[in-house]
């Protein structure tokens, strides 16, 4: 693609000037988000609080913590980590 | 592209105020919680990827970027993904409903698919036929390049010479993915580049910035 249209593509990323017209407060904006793509089943409501559920419980420093301690006792988990963290 | 988001280096923010590891909400509020569930879940356009939501994230007029916190660009960059593919009206935004007698889809993500998601998504490692251009150890010149789209090249090293650190093998080239362009992977390194060579004589002797940067983004220096 040009520099030419990646600049018309880039001007029209954000073109609907919608922010102005809708609330400041985010709380209001994303629950009037996930009413609406509930509604057009853009979304479910239960994946929702599963992704939540799975930042809260499973990723994240909790989890963090508990890896690298078994890294200090447990050399073969050590590498495994350094060879592939993910 | 030269956004309000390539901030690094520049004066006048303010000072990085970090909290309290100890008490450090996962989310500062509810609403936030509820962001990141619909990002990560709801039914996007199609071809849509995370580096075109990065680079829609950066063009989000800077006055808004600056002024809103993370999970509001989130919000920003699915409204905008929502109205530019179609998907939903400004009107629907605004009212949170659906227009009268809009088909309602059923192919939405659901709960019991979240876990595999986050297994599976984010892999962008990609084999890749041709050898590295550069070995661990050689000396690097970033280009002086500006594009309108999307990069991951920071403003703050272009042009200047660094050393490789780390090969990364093939990964996924943001700057034509972004732009849904086709993957086009690259080999990715980790280049190093001394304080000093990046911020002149004032920067500290011992200190160095490393940069993940794709093969393109490089010469032999």
């Amino acid at each position: 693609m040009t520099q030419h249209s990646h600049a018309h593509e880039n001007d029209l990323a954000h073109r609907h000037d919608i922010h102005a017209e809708l609330p400041a407060d985010p709380a209001l904006r994303v629950k009037a988000l996930e009413s609406l793509l509930t509604e057009k089943g853009l979304v479910d409501p239960a994946a929702i609080d599963a992704w939540i559920e799975i930042y809260e419980s499973k990723i994240g420093p909790r989890n963090g913590a508990k890896v690298v301690a078994k890294a200090w006792v447990d050399p073969a988990y050590k590498q495994r980590l350094l060879s592939d963290g993910s | 592209m030269n956004g309000v988001h390539d901030m690094g280096g520049m004066h006048g923010h303010g000072p990085v105020a970090p909290e309290d590891e100890k008490h450090e909400p996962l989310w500062h509020a509810p609403w936030e919680a509820r962001m990141l569930g619909i990002t990560r879940s709801m039914t996007y356009p199609k071809g849509f990827n995370i580096d075109r939501f990065r680079h829609i994230r950066e063009l989000m007029p800077p006055h808004l970027y600056l002024a809103r916190s993370y999970y509001d660009h989130w919000y920003a960059v699915c409204v905008a993904a929502l109205l530019n593919g179609g998907l939903a009206t400004k009107e629907e935004i605004k009212s949170g409903h659906a227009a009268a007698g809009s088909a309602k889809r059923n192919d939405a993500a659901r709960s019991e698919q979240v876990w595999t998601s986050q297994k599976t998504q984010g892999i962008f490692t990609r084999a890749i036929e041709t050898p590295p251009l550069f070995a661990i150890g050689q000396r690097v010149r970033a280009r002086n390049i500006n594009p309108t789209g999307h990069t991951r090249l920071p403003r703050y090293v272009r042009g200047k010479v660094g050393v490789v650190q780390i090969h990364h093998g093939g990964h996924v080239f943001p700057d034509t993915n972004a732009h849904m362009q086709g993957e086009a992977p690259q080999h990715l390194y980790t280049v190093a580049f001394s304080m000093r060579e990046l911020w002149g004589a004032d920067a500290s002797a011992r200190d160095e910035t490393c940069v993940d940067l794709w093969e393109s983004y490089l010469d032999p220096a």
